[in-house]
């Protein structure tokens, strides 16, 4: 790499021209650098440290404006979310069979999705869905029924460790 | 991610879950003669929207679920994966 050799004068007039401050330009006078090796040094090292300052200021900003508009897009999100999950527990008496009523009430949570809805019954692992909530819940206690009647209808020991759980639990429930 | 309905029933027919009750909507999983785990069967056609629940209740994840649909995954997989988990 080659080299270039500046004079003080010109290195004065660059320094002048880009960083100097008007309190600067008095108290380092022209006549005075081109004489005083020294204060150009001075002048130069005091002026590489604010530009690296400046640097470091220019690319601490580009990354605060990046952090604020990803904090911006995750709050979006976060409202689009919380939009689109929702949920509400409810207790159900009736297990809309001819055949079967409940002595106790069932816990159904539902879930509203853009789909449709979910009716979820967590204490026997069974779901129902539609559109509706009457649909979803529809769906569920046809279910409930059916799995009941299945349970009912096998030898206790032919029961795994949950299915006897669940038989157990519907057995206190329905009559 | 979301299943079809017949994609769904199509799954328990290739992991051989038996179909119970009289309208045929629960599944189960008989292994050594007991019933180990069950699923409910979905009616009707269109999306399953309890895909999630459905896949949980097979012990499943997302990508085995996804393979489940295609084919890579079948019922010697899925055993396997269920002794794994010590469930049989």
């Amino acid at each position: 790499m080659k080299t270039q050799r500046y004079s003080a004068e010109e290195v004065m007039d660059s320094i002048e021209a880009s960083w100097m401050k008007p309190k600067e330009k008095k108290a380092f006078p022209k006549s005075t650098i081109n004489n005083d090796a020294n204060a150009v040094v001075e002048l130069v090292s005091k002026h590489v440290e604010r530009f690296h300052l400046h640097q470091i200021f220019e690319e601490t900003k580009t990354e605060i404006s990046l952090l604020k508009s990803n904090f911006v897009e995750l709050k979006k999100l976060i409202v689009d979310l919380q939009g689109k999950i929702e949920s509400r527990n409810v207790l159900v008496l009736n297990l809309r069979s001819e055949k079967y009523t409940l002595s106790n009430p069932i816990s159904v949570v539902f879930e509203y999705t853009p789909e449709g809805i979910v009716a979820s019954c967590y204490d026997l692992n069974m779901f129902g869905e539609g559109i509706t909530e009457d649909e979803a819940l529809t769906d569920l206690c046809e279910i409930i029924v059916e799995y009941y009647e299945m349970l009912k209808s096998e030898k206790l020991e032919n029961l795994g460790k949950i299915p006897t759980i669940h038989y157990n639990y519907l057995r206190l429930i329905i009559k | 991610m979301i299943i079809k309905k017949k994609e769904a029933i199509k799954i328990l027919g290739k992991f051989e879950l038996s179909l119970k009750g009289k309208k045929e909507r629960i599944a189960i999983l008989r292994h050594n003669g007991q019933i180990i785990l069950s699923t409910a069967v979905p009616k009707g056609r269109g999306d399953m929207i309890c895909t999630d629940k459905f896949r949980k209740q097979l012990y499943l994840d997302q990508g085995e679920l996804a393979d489940a649909v295609r084919c890579p995954f079948g019922k010697k997989e899925w055993i396997e994966k269920l002794q794994s988990i010590n469930l049989i």
